[in-house]
This record gives structure tokens, C-alpha cells and sequence, in this order.
């Protein structure tokens, strides 16, 4: 307590340091979450779901941010900082204004910490200058960058090195990019160049080149799939194989992994000068699926399933549902084009012993993917007329239903009709009902409407 | 349950002819089954025309076949194509036909330039999750350069 009243004291003189600690302080009690993760820094859920709920105590909050803003007033950089970050997020002020007014607020005190020389507030400046909040300016934006740089802000090398690539803000001028750019480390280098390459053009290329001379495999993959648009297949086919067997671990091994994909996918579709070969489409998903790659699976699935291997192809159906477990929070569905094989394979005792009750479960779990229309208009089907299961009207209407939801949807006219017509005459367990049919109908070209009679 | 069908079929029902010459395709009565598929065809029932292609497929009934393939395909129906491509693939009137139909779809596997900016948004997840649609188009793109290589004139700029 006597600290507290100590510090307000000194505070109150106008006493910088004293001034900041106080607002820290402030802050610290309101409860609000403090340790923020920076930029690239991981927290684990637990910390994460903690810290959710936190409610900050409003009344710190406002003194923290009072005390800060005397801070600001008095010239302190650090402070003007701080208080354009609080004016951006509410916090602790400004709680009724609109996010556009307070950007530009806080715009203002970020313009003067930055020229005050607060190097991170330099870097925010240039930021919102390139239009955030405030109007574009370019050759703004470029200057604070610029400042920061020559600070030794590594983010803000990166940003000028792009700038005089591209010329925005500044004159182009490769021969500066490239001293800025030779001030960056291995990664940020790596991503300054994906930045720069990430375009169509001839200068895009160009940069694309400059990574593709350090066999980095995304940009060797990205100037195959730029080759494959412009035709250039037989190149496209090299690159992707090189890409796919990098040693690089710079990125996560399902870049890798599309690269042999789609290595196999130049062989199985048979692009211009590159014969149609089945055998060696099999070997690149082979060693794509190696890299347990989902699409990997299900190619190498396919072809074993048409060459007649029904064995090997449910062996590789199996593993594309499995490895989906890979992505926790990933993909919301198992997929939908390995369940419906397996369940062919186990309707039609390819194999295996035939199996109808466990092919119905797998086409029921491919239907959830409301992406592959056929199955869902099939099971529709099925399930309407007593085909292999026992009659379910219910459950064949909503098939139908989702079947025929959407206009671009494969069965939307066939699932609207046997709607319109099962209303129409009252099928099965459904009851007549003309209105509802009608709405139907409507939805398909008048010729299909039967006449009624009077 | 037959004789309901039935009736449905005789009021109009397209899919429960269809139905109705499935029954009577399991029990060995081809020729009416292929009178309902053919009803069904009429109207404008396309997965009817593919059963009926298949009939005369397995027939050896080729002109049938191809007929009723081609109907099956104007919905860009895999299989028909691949049929088609199979039975006539050098006929440059049915080709371009299928052709017209194969660009008229998003025929596109490849990620474009600019993946690392998706990685980021989306996670690789995005890369790996294999859509129903990216294996269509894969399947199509196959078909299509099946055409091209038996008829190099068809090829466009």
C-alpha cells in the first residue's frame, strides 16, 4: 500500500519511470491478460481456455490507461505507444466509439511516438499508413518503414527490401532490395521471396527463381504448377519430382507430399508430351501416400481398384480414413471418396466376403460429405424403394431433400422431381399433399408438371 | 410394393420407372426393362439413359450404346464419357461433344501460385483434404486427354 502511495506520489510530480510503473501496476491488478503471446510464440490450450474468460476490471483499466495518457502528454514515446494500442482495442477507453474513429485516434499517437523515435511505433505507423484506418500513402508508409530499418527493425528490412522490388512508395531499384535483402536472415529470406514471387508475372518468376536456385521445395512446386499453366508439362513433371524428394525441413511434409501428387496426377491424366502410364502414376502417389498424404491414398486406391487388386486398393481406403486423425481440429469430414469405395468393395464382395449391412454403414458415413452428391442421391433411392435395406421413407426424404437443396448440386433436378412427384401422388408412407408438390415444381421446367384433373 | 411402383410409374413418376425396370432387369425380363428405362429417358430421367446404355453395352449393341451414352453424358457423367471415349474414339463429332461438356466444368488441379499465403490462412489441412470435386476434375482431365491424344484436331489454342 505504502509502495502504491509512494509511487502515485512520485507520479504525480511528473516523474516518467514513476508514471509508467504506475500504469503497469494499474493494469496488472485490473486483471487483464497480460502475457500475450508475441508473434510466432505458442500457447498451450490449457493457458489459452484459462485466460478466456478473464474479465479486467474496467476501473483499473481506465486508471492504467490514464496514467499512461499523462505519460504520453508529458513526451514520453514509450507511453504515446502504448496509448495508441489501448485507443485501437478499447481498452480501458473509448468504449463507445466506432472501431474506424479510434484507428484513426490511435493512428495520431503512433505518428507521434514513431516521430518521437520509438522504433516499434515506426513500424506500426508504416502499417496503418499502407491503409488501415487512415488514407493510403505509400510513400509514407515506405519512410517510416525505412526509419525502422535503419534502426535495425528486422521485420521493417524485410517490408523495404519488398518495397524497392516492387516499387511501391519508392523508385524500383533492385540493387537496394538486394542489400536489404542480403541483411535478412535464411527465413525471413525465405519469406520475403514468397511474398515477392506470389504473382503471375514475369517478376514474380524472377524472384520465384532466385528461391528455386536454393531447391526450396515450395518454390520448386510453385514454378512447376506456373509451368503447368503455361503447358510446359515435361518441366512441370521434373520439378515436382524434385520438390517432392527435398530433404528440406523447412516446411510441414504435406508440400512435399503434393508435389509427388501431383508428379503422379502429370502421369495418370497424361499431359501433352507425357505419355498416360498408370505404372508410374502409382509410384509417385505411393510415395506421396508414404508421407501419409490423404490424396496419396486415395489416387493409389483408385488405380489398384480398376486394375482389379481389391485387396491392396481396400488396404490404401483404409489408411486415407485413418490419416485423417493427423489434423485434430483439421478436416471436418473422413473421406467421402475412400468410404464410398470401401463400401462398394463390401457390397459387392470384391475381395472380401460380401457384406451388405457394413457397405450401407460406410455409404451412410460417405453421405455426410454433403460434397459427394451421388451417394447421398443413391442412398435417397435406397432407402425410398427397400433397395438392400429396409424401406425408410423418413430417412430417403431427407436424402432427397439434401440432394436436391442447392441448384448446382449434381442430382438437383432428379432429386426435385421424385420430391414433387411423391407429394404429388402420395408415395409410400407420405401422404398427398398438392401445395407442397407445387413448391416443387416450381423449382423445375413447367414441362415436367403433369396436368391434374379438375 | 411392385404394383405401387407401377402405378407411380404409369402416372409419370420417371424415377419409379426407372425402379420399375431395375425390378424387372434382376428378374431376366430385359426387353421390359428396357421399355421403362426407355420411358424414363424420355423424360429427360438421365440416370435412366446411363442403365439403358449399359444394357445395350453388355449387349454388344454398340449404335444403342452410344446413343444413350451420349444423353448419359450431357450431365457430365464420368463413366458415360469414359464409355464413349471407349466405344468411338474416333469419331470427331461425339469427342467434341464431350469435349464441349468436359470444358464446361472447373477442370483446374493445380494450387496456382501463392500456396505459402494459403498454407498460412488455411493450415496444410487445406492442401491435404481431398475434395470430391479436385478427383472429378482429375478424372475428366484424364478423359479429355484420352480425346486429344486419338484426335490431335480437336486440340484448341
Amino acid at each position: 500500500m505504502t509502495e502504491e502511495k509512494n509511487l502515485l506520489k512520485k507520479a504525480e510530480a511528473g516523474d516518467i519511470e514513476s508514471i509508467k510503473r504506475l500504469a503497469n501496476y494499474y493494469d496488472k491488478k485490473s486483471g487483464r491478460w497480460r502475457e500475450e503471446p508475441k508473434v510466432g510464440e505458442s500457447i498451450s490450450i490449457d493457458e489459452f481456455l484459462a485466460n478466456a474468460d478473464t474479465k479486467a476490471n474496467e476501473d483499473y483499466l481506465a486508471e492504467a490507461f490514464k496514467w499512461f495518457m499523462r505519460g504520453a502528454e508529458l513526451g514520453d514515446a514509450e507511453c504515446m505507444d502504448e496509448v495508441g494500442h489501448r485507443i485501437y482495442d478499447a481498452i480501458g477507453c473509448c468504449k463507445d466509439e466506432e472501431w474506424t474513429e479510434r484507428g484513426k485516434k490511435s493512428f495520431q499517437w503512433h505518428l507521434k511516438a514513431a516521430q518521437a523515435g520509438y522504433v516499434p511505433a515506426m513500424r506500426i505507423t508504416a502499417y496503418m499508413y499502407d491503409g488501415l484506418c487512415v488514407e493510403k500513402d505509400e510513400v509514407q508508409s515506405f519512410y517510416w518503414y525505412l526509419e525502422a530499418a535503419k534502426h535495425g527493425d528486422k521485420k521493417s528490412v524485410g517490408e523495404v527490401a519488398k518495397r524497392y522490388a516492387k516499387g511501391t512508395g519508392v523508385e524500383k531499384n533492385i540493387d537496394e532490395a538486394n542489400k536489404y535483402l542480403a541483411m535478412l536472415d535464411a527465413e525471413d529470406y525465405r519469406h520475403v521471396l514468397h511474398a515477392l514471387s506470389c504473382g503471375d508475372d514475369e517478376e514474380s518468376l524472377m524472384w520465384l527463381e532466385r528461391l528455386v536456385e536454393l531447391d526450396d521445395p515450395l518454390a520448386l512446386k510453385n514454378k512447376a504448377e506456373a509451368c503447368c499453366k503455361r503447358g510446359d508439362y515435361s518441366q512441370a513433371l521434373e520439378l515436382f519430382i524434385k520438390a517432392g524428394t527435398s530433404d528440406s525441413e523447412n516446411y510441414d511434409p504435406d508440400v512435399l507430399a503434393e508435389a509427388l501428387f501431383q508428379a503422379g496426377n502429370l502421369y495418370y491424366t497424361g499431359e501433352d508430351t507425357i505419355r498416360q502410364n498408370y505404372r508410374h502414376a502409382l509410384r509417385y502417389y505411393r510415395s506421396s501416400a508414404k508421407k501419409k498424404y490423404i490424396k496419396g491414398y486415395v489416387q493409389c486406391g483408385k488405380i489398384y481398384f480398376d486394375k482389379g487388386d481389391y485387396k491392396s486398393a481396400l488396404m490404401n481406403f483404409n489408411l486415407a480414413i485413418k490419416t485423417r486423425d493427423r489434423y485434430p481440429f483439421g478436416s471436418r469430414y473422413l473421406n467421402t471418396i475412400a468410404l464410398e469405395y470401401i463400401g462398394r468393395i463390401a457390397e459387392n464382395g470384391l475381395g472380401v466376403d460380401r457384406d451388405i449391412e457394413m457397405a450401407y454403414k460406410y455409404y451412410e458415413a460417405a453421405a455426410k460429405d454433403n460434397r459427394n452428391q451421388g451417394i447421398i442421391f443413391r442412398l435417397a433411392n435406397d432407402y425410398f424403394y427397400g433397395n438392400n435395406v429396409e424401406v425408410d421413407t423418413a430417412k430417403a426424404l431427407l436424402y432427397f431433400e439434401e440432394a436436391g437443396k442447392y441448384s448446382h448440386n449434381e442430382y438437383y433436378f432428379e432429386a426435385n422431381l421424385k420430391l414433387a412427384w411423391i407429394y404429388e401422388l402420395g408415395q409410400g408412407d407420405v401422404e398427398k399433399d398438392l401445395a407442397k408438390a407445387d413448391e416443387y415444381w416450381a423449382k423445375l421446367p413447367p414441362e415436367c408438371k403433369p396436368a391434374r384433373a379438375q | 410394393m411392385k404394383n405401387s411402383i407401377k402405378k407411380w410409374a404409369q402416372a409419370g413418376d420417371p424415377n419409379a420407372m426407372t425402379q420399375l425396370a431395375e425390378i424387372y432387369l434382376t428378374g431376366g425380363e430385359i426387353e421390359e426393362a428396357k421399355k421403362y428405362f426407355a420411358q424414363a429417358t424420355e423424360k429427360n430421367y438421365l440416370p435412366a439413359a446411363k442403365r439403358l446404355a449399359d444394357i445395350f453395352y453388355d449387349e454388344g449393341n454398340e449404335p444403342e450404346a452410344i446413343t444413350y451414352y451420349k444423353k448419359a453424358a450431357a450431365r457430365a457423367d464420368i463413366e458415360a464419357m469414359e464409355k464413349l471415349v471407349e466405344l468411338c474414339p474416333f469419331d470427331e463429332e461425339i469427342m467434341s461433344y464431350v469435349l464441349e461438356i468436359i470444358d464446361g466444368q472447373c477442370n483446374e488441379i493445380y494450387f496456382h501460385s501463392n500456396s505459402l499465403k494459403k498454407i498460412m490462412l488455411f493450415g496444410t489441412t487445406r492442401m491435404a483434404e481431398y475434395m470430391p470435386g479436385q478427383a472429378m476434375a482429375i478424372e475428366r482431365r484424364r478423359i479429355k486427354n484420352k480425346i486429344l491424344k486419338f484426335n490431335p484436331s480437336l486440340r484448341r489454342a
